[in-house]
């Protein structure tokens, strides 16, 4: 468009700068605000009418005719030219068959759809005519929502047809009211009194609205939908409600999404964004504008769940009310005066506009609405649409890359039962509302139902039925020794009653402190007969840790061995086992199973089986007294899983002092399988493991999961494919488990158990060998339930806590009533008087009914005030390639406020990289879950059980890299627009944008500015996933990565005009002239570089080399001329020099241009020559450090940089200065100009020279033309710092516009 | 926080079952079936106190009958 074809130039909405910033960020694919509008229309259609009408449309709204332009101009404007046609396709299916014109029509209208504006391009609207038959057309109108929204849609559509109807006669229509009265209105607002009421309405809002944050972020993909309708009668009691106190439905639908989104986050107060119809009723004609007016605008809601629910909408409604006059304010202002990045991401919109066309409707004479449809959608994860009518239509359009249609359905079906319950009354509390539907409850309790009979006997007479069976079969083998089931029962029956003999029996605890041998199974079989509880005592424990538990769980006696009893410093009477005292007590005692006469008491399922010591994360280690109910329970359902055959081994490695190692020993002694006992050493030695594992023919194996990594990974020639039921237990399994299993033993199944010793070991199971990783369901008699803070049942899909009850449940605490009363607590779900136990587990229940482990509570953690669970970080992390395993912790950053920190360890074979990991999982998730460093270990620290030890994770080094300087042409030229567009004096690599303060709005701008400086196609996609300027010029540079020691270095390698070249100054790079980027646009920037900066490249013999060889270089990007050069210092030297063998070669020069350059004869004499002179002469003139030090070589040089902060140059980069700079130095003295033909453009350094400076006109010896001379207040080393360079670039690029305009 | 049982603020009731079980208890949460109400409502501390001071036997009250006392 020319000046001339431009009617008007006016400024944006609100609104139409979100939307426009939306067309931007997401740049490719589908365009979620492509309206459209469908209707089925019967009888004749004039199509020269239609057309009339459609051009008389845009004659009379001159914004209808509207393009967004934002290139080159600070805040984006729309341009309205005089003209513009509306483009029409009309499409003749009057040869198809119905179903297949049906097919095609609709294929059309979706490619239409489809289609994206380019909105700097008007008109931004499209009509298709689909003609059937003579009689029978449907009409779409395809346009941008920036243009219109839903009222003004209607309204054009009905203006279409009354100027149809008069053949495109404007004069049929009265002159309409113009929007850029509107757009007047808006701008004599005063935004600080707008600011200042939302920043109220928000005040002390803990954190956004984030229904969708646990999804990872993608994109693409367009809006799909789920629609429910309430019934006749429910919409009618819901609108007469509404009525008896005084709400609007609008009101009452927002009420029911407050109360579902508090649901779903687990929040009281919560914030979602509606529409507002934005027409401000002070401006004349505003009702009967067409344009875009609607605005998104936050809505808080406090769902006190005790509070009325009358009350609590009420003051919703005015406290809306009473904002209304600030509607007009855009979202990202209204965001920004709250200090969160993103507020909500779920809006509701209630239709209450005027309705357009429908079915029956007569449009104009002799034509007749047949059908009529619109589409439009937000690019909002989650977009409620209300439809009031006979029936409100509820219409839920979801993003499907953040929520499952599954999970729309059940937001929709909740919010449809909220409505109903509100429909019958509103005299009740927010609590009082039921969110979840009927099957919901139902998925919760079937999850639930796992009764299942377990016998009841104790664990001696499991074991003592089992002996009766197989006696002579091998009950367990240590190493060489071994025992049959007959021979063990005798043992541990002798044992029970020389214990019985001295009085010990039921809810006594008897310590067992023993080596792993089968005395240890002796004596455990031993206490358990007695009806006592067993207190496993690892003797490989600290000696506190075991004194510290026999004081406090203060057993009985202590069953020790010879090779562990001298560990134990303790009063607590011992027994030896295999001291020949006890042989002879042994031998006299009776060998048959005690029976309950032999017991001081009774022994039932509550009775004490165990104290097992847990270390909580913080405080003391506790006692749990497991009951023997519940350790029978879990043995017994174990027979669900595995079948075990006759003399079946299995690999007992785990320490008695865990839950998992009495397991793994009683779960096969009570089936008849043969315990192989491994002892301390090879318990910890992986290779050694593998063995026993592999020789031992286990088919099953319990271990945590870094334990089955580590077992995989050992390069072995023992197979570990005879091993078919792998039990992950103890940690979250990690997501490449399942693959890495399957690669090793294909057969294998793999099954990930969760518990804990407080509901004796596993309450939940999992088979995760397809990959498929979840916790699960309950066990057998147990139930699991996820509440929130209120206790309540979560919604499907919503994190809670996880609790577990059932007859798995320990006593408790032994001797803590307080710390059992705080984690037993009453159970509100099961039998009367039941407890169930809280994990401090955080979870999420799948549709299909299975749970997905997503972090520990005391985990959870705020981000910049979102709350995060590392788990989820840390599960993202583990699915990239490469990572066996990751975890993910919280430690405060340098500014105290915590920050993400990921730890990887690699697979065998492959090499991470932290900062790459960063970035590929930034590419995944939300902004609020990329961690601030990735740290690559070799190996997780563990804890004695080999459990993770967080503690010990080494603390990750921020500071090295926050906020530092740039290390490329282009970080130097994105630091410099970032603190341009941030009104910031400096902004480092590693600096955030959005943490600095920029917003979406902002961030349209600086793209502009970058695009235009750096000839790149960044879209705003990009900048949100690359938000520093360090990572966004990473990201430029996987595109095109210039080689940062080349001798032509493109700074800028797109561009219409010809190029610019720019020869390095003596030290041998270019970067230096990246600067000029941001003012000289349009056109490539190449900078020209010293051979040898690069190691055993020989640098030039002479200036004249050099020239021919740069000249070269030149004519390959641009093979002939007008060219464009500029040099600084020793480069305006060459640049001369380069010139001249242009013009010898018959090109034209159209510019010569010099930075503070001199010849020969102007320079003093003493230069630097030798290394440590030119690292001095580099500290101290161009980077301005104090001169005291001087540096001893190139790692020293740039160690003393980093000590000031100024990290920008490698050794690498020092050290070719270093051989470049004297040689420069000496090519320029030896140089004897020829003569350039043309002027010379000369910038010299007005200040920081001793005594008089040189003059500028010795040129005038070497050029036959003008030397035009521009004075720059800077010293001459500072010619391409931001400042001067600017404005160089300033005149350079007005010179260089004006040569080219000749 | 995401469970009631933490809150430092918050006011909470000392429940006991049958069993004698003790069960710290948020006050706004309905008391479930088989739970009475022995102490509260007061804050978090003086309900752990409560119960430390009288949960002394912790065996469950049908085993201690069992075990004739």
């Amino acid at each position: 468009m020319t000046d001339t074809e431009i009617s008007d130039v006016l400024p944006l909405s609100p609104l139409q700068e979100g939307l426009l910033f939306h067309a931007r960020y997401d740049d490719r694919g589908h365009d979620v605000y492509s309206v459209q509008f469908v209707l089925d229309l019967e009888g004749r259609l004039d199509l020269d009418a239609l057309f009339a009408a459609g051009q008389a449309l845009l004659d009379r709204h001159p914004n209808l005719r509207a393009a967004f332009w934002q290139k080159g101009v600070d805040r984006p404007v729309q341009v309205i030219p005089r003209t513009a046609t509306p483009p029409w396709r009309v499409i003749d299916l009057s040869g198809l068959g119905d179903e297949a014109a049906a097919e095609r029509a609709d294929r059309i209208v979706r490619e239409d759809r489809a289609a994206r504006f380019d909105l700097s391009r008007p008109p931004l609207l499209r009509f298709t005519v689909l003609r059937r038959s003579a009689e029978r057309h449907r009409l779409v109108l395809t346009t941008h929502h920036i243009l219109l929204d839903g009222w003004s849609a209607q309204r054009v559509l009905h203006e279409l047809f009354t100027l149809y109807a008069h053949d495109g006669d404007a004069a049929a229509l009265a002159s309409p009211p113009a929007y850029r009265d509107y757009l007047r209105w808006l701008s004599g607002r005063d935004r600080d009194a707008a600011r200042g009421a939302w920043r109220d309405y928000l005040a002390g809002l803990a954190e956004p609205t984030l229904l969708a944050s646990a999804a990872a972020a993608r994109s693409g993909t367009s809006p799909a939908r789920v629609t429910r309708e309430l019934d006749a009668s429910a919409t009618a009691a819901l609108a007469e409600t509404a009525r008896r106190h005084q709400l609007t439905v609008s009101t009452l639908v927002q009420g029911a999404w407050g109360v579902l989104a508090s649901a779903l986050t687990g929040r009281d107060d919560v914030v979602f964004g509606v529409t507002v119809s934005g027409r401000p009723p002070e401006v004349a004609g505003v009702e009967d504008m067409v344009g875009l007016f609607i605005n998104t605008v936050p809505v808080r809601m406090r769902i006190d769940p005790g509070a009325g629910l009358a009350r609590l909408l009420a003051e919703s409604q005015r406290r809306q009310m009473d904002l209304s006059a600030h509607h007009y304010l855009d979202l990202a202002e209204i965001q920004g005066v709250t200090g969160f990045r993103e507020l909500f991401d779920s809006i509701v919109v209630f239709e209450n506009y005027p309705v357009g066309f429908s079915g029956s409707d007569t449009p104009a004479p002799g034509l007749r609405v047949t059908g009529a449809q619109g589409h439009d959608a937000s690019h909002y994860p989650l977009t409620l649409v209300a439809v009031p009518g006979e029936r409100l239509h509820l219409r839920l359009d979801y993003h499907p890359d953040r929520f499952t249609a599954d999970e729309a359905g059940l937001i929709a079906d909740r919010l449809a039962q909220l409505l109903a319950q509100m429909a019958s009354g509103l005299d009740r509390r927010a609590a009082d509302l039921e969110v979840l539907p009927p099957w919901e409850h139902r998925i919760l309790r079937e999850a639930n139902e796992t009764a299942h009979d377990v016998p009841d006997r104790l664990i001696g007479e499991l074991f003592e039925a089992q002996a009766a069976r197989t006696p002579d079969a091998v009950a367990v083998t240590a190493g060489d020794a071994e025992l049959t089931y007959a021979a063990l029962d005798e043992r541990a029956n002798r044992l029970a009653h020389v214990l019985l003999a001295r009085g010990i029996g039921p809810e006594q605890t008897v310590a067992i402190a023993m080596g792993r041998s089968v005395d240890l199974v002796v004596a455990l079989l031993a206490v358990l007969k007695t009806g006592a509880a067993y207190l496993p005592i690892d003797p490989e424990y600290p000696a506190e840790r075991i004194t510290y538990m026999l004081d406090d769980a203060a057993p009985v006696l202590v069953l020790a061995d010879t090779a562990t009893d001298g560990g134990l410093a303790t009063s607590v009477p011992r027994l030896i086992v295999d001291a020949p005292a006890t042989a002879d007590l042994l031998a006299g005692a009776d060998a048959h199973p005690p029976g309950p006469e032999d017991r001081p008491g009774p022994v039932t399922a509550q009775s004490a089986v165990n104290v097992l010591y847990t270390s909580g994360s913080t405080g003391r280690p506790k006692g749990v007294i497991g009951t023997h109910g519940g350790l029978v329970n879990r043995l017994a359902w174990f027979s669900e899983l595995f079948a075990f055959e006759a003399n079946e081994p299995v690999c007992a490695k785990s320490s008695l002092s865990f839950i998992d190692g009495s397991v793994e020993i009683l779960q096969a002694l009570v089936h008849g399988g043969r315990v192989v006992l491994a002892d301390a050493a090879t318990a910890q030695d992986a290779r050694a493991l593998r063995r026993l594992v592999s020789t031992s023919g286990s088919r099953v194996l319990t271990a945590v999961p870094s334990l089955i990594d580590t077992l995989l990974d050992t390069a072995d020639e023992f197979p570990l494919d005879g091993c078919e039921l792998w039990l992950s237990s103890g940690e979250p399994m990690p997501p490449g488990l399942p693959a890495k299993l399957a690669d090793a033993a294909p057969k294998a199944r793999l099954l990930n158990f969760c518990g804990c010793t407080e509901a004796s070991s596993e309450s939940l199971y999992a088979d995760c060998t397809d990959g498929d990783i979840t916790i699960g369901r309950p066990v057998w008699n147990t139930r699991a339930y996820v509440l929130d803070r209120r206790l309540r049942p979560v919604p499907i899909g919503a994190v809670g806590e996880l609790y577990y009850a059932g007859v798995g449940l320990a006593r408790g605490y032994h001797g803590r009533p307080d710390l059992t009363a705080e984690r037993f607590v009453a159970d509100p779900f099961g039998p009367p008087g039941s407890r169930m136990y809280r994990t401090g587990d955080l979870v999420r229940r799948r549709p299909d009914g299975r749970l997905v482990f997503v972090g520990r509570a005391d985990a959870q953690v705020q981000i910049r005030g979102v709350r995060v669970e590392p788990g989820e970080v840390a599960a993202a992390l583990g699915e990239e390639p490469g990572v066996a395993q990751a975890v993910v912790t919280a430690p405060p950053g340098p500014t105290g406020e915590p920050q993400l920190v990921g730890y990887v360890v690699a697979r065998p074979g492959r090499r991470l990289d932290g900062a790459e990991l960063r970035r590929a999982v930034a590419r995944r998730l939300p902004r609020h879950l990329v961690p601030a460093a990735v740290v690559v270990l070799d190996r997780f620290p563990t804890t004695p059980n080999g459990k993770l030890d967080r503690a010990a994770l080494p603390r990750p080094e921020f500071a090295a890299t926050a906020g530092g300087s740039p290390r490329t042409p282009r970080e130097d030229v994105l630091c410099g627009l970032f603190a341009e567009a941030l009104s910031l004096p400096r902004v480092g690599v590693d600096d955030d944008f959005f943490d600095l303060g920029g917003h979406s709005l902002l961030a349209a701008r600086l793209l502009g500015r970058i695009n235009d400086a750096l000839g790149t196609e960044v879209s705003l996609r990009m900048l949100f996933q690359a938000p520093t300027p360090g990572e966004l010029a990473a990201r430029l540079d996987t595109e095109s990565a210039p080689d940062s020691l080349e001798v032509l270095l493109p700074l800028r390698a797109k561009g219409d005009r010809p190029p610019l070249f720019c020869v390095h100054p003596a030290g041998g790079f270019s970067w230096c002239y990246s600067g000029l980027l941001r003012r000289v646009t349009g056109r490539p920037v190449y900078g020209l570089q010293a051979r040898g900066l690069t190691k055993g490249e020989p640098p030039a013999a002479t200036m004249e080399e050099m020239a021919e060889d740069y000249a070269a270089r030149i004519r390959e990007v641009q093979p002939d001329g007008p060219y464009y050069l500029l040099g600084w210092s020793f480069g305006g030297v060459a640049a001369h020099a380069v010139a001249t063998v242009l013009q010898r070669q018959g090109e034209k020069v159209a510019l010569l241009a010099m930075l503070d350059a001199y010849p020969a004869e102007a320079l003093p004499r003493a230069h630097p020559v030798d290394a440590r002179q030119v690292l001095a002469y580099l500290l101290v003139d161009y980077f301005g450090l104090d001169a005291s030090v001087e540096p001893r070589d190139a790692a020293h040089a740039v160690e003393l940089l980093r000590r000031e902060g100024m990290v920008s140059l490698s050794d690498e980069h020092l050290e070719g200065i270093v051989r470049v700079m004297p040689n420069c130095s000496r090519l320029v003295r030896e140089y004897q100009p020829a003569t350039f033909r043309g002027d010379v453009l000369f910038f010299r350094a007005a200040t920081g020279w001793d005594g008089t400076p040189p003059s500028p006109l010795l040129w005038r010896h070497h050029v036959d033309g003008e030397v035009e001379v521009h004075d720059i207040a800077c010293a001459h080393g500072e010619m391409t710092r931001p400042g001067p360079i600017a404005e160089i670039g300033a005149v350079l690029h007005r010179r260089l516009r004006r040569k080219e305009e000749r | 926080m995401t469970n009631p049982f933490e809150s430092d603020d918050a006011a909470y009731l000392v429940l006991v079952n049958d069993e004698g079980q003790h069960s710290l208890w948020p006050a706004f949460v309905d008391v479930p079936a088989g739970w009475r109400v022995v102490f509260g409502e007061s804050d978090r501390a003086a309900c752990l106190d409560y119960i430390s001071e009288h949960w002394t036997d912790m065996r469950p009250k049908s085993l201690i009958e069992r075990s004739g006392g």
